[in-house]
């Protein structure tokens, strides 16, 4: 039923979270899990690969600020990676290239993490 | 007076002055006749031909005793334990009477014998006892006979008391009235068919099903008495002159009435065969009549649990009824109802009504939780015959529950829980009690899935009621009018997705001459939405008066929201100043759809500035990033702004209305007036998205044009306000 999907992959230290689909209100819980998941396993550098994310409503946004702050005082971070240009004028437009790092590929993204550049 | 009819006089109950004219005429006729024999005939036998007369003036008398002790036995209707005790009853004080009338000195000195005078009274008071007997017994049998009513019933009944009174006229016949061959066909004509009627009358004891197994066995000791009066007679002395012996009375009766005899002897057969068959049929059925009850009982109880179905209960009244059923139907000894719990969804049963047992021991002595899940596993009832061989029980279980029988609660979807009945012995439950404790089992869950469904419904119907008060509330916190400006007009609208939103415009005109603006979305939908709009609601209520300028008023939004927005939700922003002695608009973004200015011209622009959402970032980063727009008014010029649920409206394929097609719909109708323009657009996204009701986000418009400062000087405006630069 639900159109929207998480899988994981793991490069070196770093979990790449690939979403598919459309992240909206029903389907946040979905990411929030895994992100938990993450959490939980002690995976602290995240990139959030939104290559085949096709749409992302402002509660699948609050995904990220409800766990940006926490992975960051554990040491970690998440990256965003790979936007379509329409979801990313909804990332943009509320101004989270100003609070998160967003690259335009899952390489780029894996490299900050290994240049251990952050924002803030 | 009252019309005399013979309807009137032999329907009954009679009335009162009728029943009084019936015992006159009776005892007139009793006396009369006995009168009319000692004038005429104590010494002898009367003519034949005045004895037939005599017969018919006797059998009209005793008529007329039938139709008084009918009326008197129909006042008081007997249940067939009753019947046979009057019956019984009745025998009792007639043979005392009987025995009372032989004490009259005087008897049969010898047989053809002229009578003397105290025998044709004592015959007259012997008849009038036995035959009254004979009535009251006929007439009580009655009842029973026809306990349960049938057309045919009706009509043996009546065919059988008309051929016990046609019997009579063999009577006629031995007075030697009749030739022999004519006494012979009256007898065959009259006497074997009142014999068969009787025997297909005595068969009708329907009313022994409806008795209860005790009364019965009463019924029978009665109906043995009755049987051991009727025959023990013949057991008497029959040559003392004060017995009851029928070769004692019968020549009384004879000398009598040859055919009021007759009748006595068919009466008698009657009531002896009657009897007979009662006390046969109730003997058969005493061993099945527990089996019988139980059946009766096992439909009671079932009535009154689907009785529960039907009706709202609270859940507490069901489950006791649910609990009570198995026990009242008499399937088990002891039941109780373990349930899921509805609201906390825990996966574990839990007992919420025991019947004769208490829960403690139930939760105790057996493994609720391994019993239904083994139950809801397999949708089928487990059966314990012996529980102490079953590792689900205690070592320690009660005499009182020795074979258990666990049934589960199954719905269409999920095993709601489960129904355990016990009895006292061991291998205590067969086959049909199997059946109808499944049966039970199933009315039980149809009566739960019932009444949950009532609550929830009303659970649904106070939450609507809720909500719709939630609704009105938000409607009021948005502006219930538009300020009316010469310079400017403005139109505006916002539609939730749900009852409530999260977006929120406003309009509020400063004392300064200007007037501030905003259009603010929460980020979610729904009620949650709606308390942070209420909230946003207050800031800008209460904060664009004191710092009107945009930066500073968002900053503040900002901080006031930071303490009380939860860490996944924020609030985009549009908010701004109309100054119109500069004819100048700012604005600043907080993360917010950007606003599209267009102009006569058809020159369209975004607002675009730098600006994150309220609530992302609670410290430095907001304030130092927050950009502010000025634009300078020409007249025409249209400044559109709006929440997300506009531009990511979505049509049948998915296509999003996007922000090109909201530019052009601008450009399009920019000639039109700020309302013509707002509802055009509408239209045109309504006409977008096609047919659907809802929209699936809530979205905002708020239109303002611009007409130029006006050279007429503001009827409201101050001095102070023009001076200011």
């Amino acid at each position: 039923m639900s159109n929207f999907s998480v899988a994981f992959r793991t490069t070196g230290s770093v979990t790449i979270l690939a979403l598919n689909g459309e992240l909206d209100a029903h389907t946040a819980p979905e990411l929030e899990s895994a992100i938990q998941h993450c959490k939980n396993e002690g995976a602290y550098n995240i990139i959030v690969s939104g290559a085949q994310l096709d749409y992302i409503s402002s509660a699948g946004l609050g995904v990220f600020m409800a766990f940006i702050e926490e992975f960051r005082t554990l040491g970690g971070d998440i990256k965003i990676a790979a936007l379509q240009p329409k979801v990313f004028n909804v990332f943009d437009l509320l101004g989270f290239p100003l609070i998160f790092s967003i690259a335009e590929t899952e390489e780029a993204a894996v490299e900050m993490f290994s240049k251990g550049t952050t924002h803030n | 007076m009252s019309r005399i009819s013979i309807k009137r006089v032999f329907s009954t109950p009679l009335t009162r002055f009728w029943r009084g004219v019936l015992i006159a005429v009776f005892l007139v006729l009793f006396s009369g006749t006995t009168v009319y024999y000692l004038l005429t005939g104590t010494a002898d036998r009367p003519p034949e031909l005045a004895s037939i007369g005599f017969q018919f003036v006797l059998l009209a008398c005793y008529g007329i005793l039938w139709l008084l002790i009918s009326d008197w036995l129909e006042a008081k209707r007997a249940a067939p334990a009753q019947a046979f005790w009057h019956v019984l009853v009745a025998g009792a004080v007639a043979a005392v009477l009987c025995l009372g009338v032989l004490l009259i000195p005087g008897a049969f000195t010898e047989p053809g014998q002229p009578a003397t005078v105290t025998v044709y009274i004592k015959s007259a008071l012997l008849a009038v006892v036995v035959i009254g007997f004979c009535f009251i017994l006929v007439l009580r049998f009655r009842d029973l006979v026809r306990f349960r009513r049938t057309k045919k019933g009706e009509r043996n009944w009546k065919l059988l008391l008309v051929f016990m009174l046609l019997s009579t006229s063999v009577g006629f016949a031995a007075e030697g009235a009749l030739p022999v061959l004519i006494q012979s066909i009256f007898t065959v004509s009259t006497i074997l068919p009142a014999l068969a009627l009787i025997t297909i009358n005595v068969f009708r004891i329907s009313w022994i099903v409806h008795m209860p197994a005790r009364q019965k066995a009463f019924v029978v000791l009665l109906g043995l008495l009755v049987l051991g009066g009727l025959t023990g007679v013949w057991g008497l002395p029959a040559d003392a002159p004060i017995s009851l012996h029928p070769d004692v009375l019968a020549p009384y009766l004879i000398y009598y009435s040859i055919p009021l005899f007759i009748f006595v002897l068919l009466s008698l057969v009657f009531g002896l065969l009657y009897t007979l068959s009662s006390v046969l049929s109730l003997i058969f059925h005493l061993p099945t009549s527990e089996d019988f009850r139980r059946s009766v009982d096992e439909i009671a109880a079932m009535q009154s649990l689907t009785a529960l179905v039907r009706e709202a209960v609270d859940f507490d009244k069901l489950a006791a009824r649910i609990v009570a059923t198995p026990v009242e139907a008499g399937r088990a000894n002891a039941a109780w109802l373990a349930i899921l719990e509805y609201e906390s969804g825990s996966l574990d049963p839990k007992i919420v009504a025991t019947h004769k047992i208490s829960a403690e021991k139930a939760g105790t002595f057996f493994n609720t939780s391994a019993l239904y899940n083994e139950v809801a596993g397999s949708r089928e009832p487990v059966v314990l015959q012996h529980v102490a061989a079953d590792h689900r029980v205690a070592k320690a279980v009660g005499k009182e529950t020795q074979s258990l029988v666990v049934a589960p609660l199954s719905a269409h979807t999920e095993v709601l829980g489960a129904l355990f009945v016990t009895r006292e012995v061991a291998h205590g439950f067969q086959q049909d009690d199997l059946e109808a404790i499944r049966m039970f089992a199933a009315q039980a869950t149809l009566a739960i899935e019932n009444a949950r469904l009532f609550e929830s419904k009303i659970e649904r119907e106070r939450l609507a009621r809720e909500l719709g008060i939630a609704r009105e509330v938000q409607q009021r916190l948005l502006p219930q009018s538009l300020p009316q400006l010469d310079y400017m007009s403005l139109a505006a609208s916002s539609e939730s997705a749900y009852e409530v939103g999260g977006d929120y415009y406003d309009i509020l005109q400063l004392e300064s001459g200007k007037f501030a603006f905003i259009v603010a979305d929460v980020s979610g939908k729904g009620t949650s939405a709606a308390f942070y709009m209420a909230e946003m609601q207050g800031i800008f209520q209460s904060v664009a008066n004191i710092t009107p300028d945009p930066c500073q008023f968002l900053h503040h939004a900002n901080q006031a929201l930071g303490n009380s927005l939860e860490k996944n939700v924020f609030v985009s922003a549009i908010y701004g100043l109309v100054d119109y002695t500069r004819e100048e608009l700012v604005l600043a973004r907080a993360g917010h759809c950007p606003a599209a200015i267009v102009n006569t011209g058809g020159q369209a622009r975004l607002l675009r500035s730098r600006g994150i959402g309220m609530g992302l970032d609670r410290h430095e980063l907001f304030g130092n990033t927050l950009e502010v727009e000025h634009h300078e008014f020409q007249p025409g010029d249209v400044v559109v702004l709006y929440t997300d649920g506009v531009v990511e409206s979505r049509n049948a394929v998915g296509e999003e209305f996007g922000y090109e097609r909201l530019i052009a719909a601008i450009q399009r109708h920019r000639h039109e007036s700020a309302q013509a323009l707002h509802d055009l657009l509408l239209l045109e996204l309504n006409e977008f998205r096609g047919e659907q009701d809802t929209y699936e986000d809530d979205r905002t418009l708020l239109i303002m044009k611009w007409h130029g400062a006006s050279p007429r000087p503001k009827t409201k405006q101050r001095p102070s306000n023009t001076a200011s630069p």
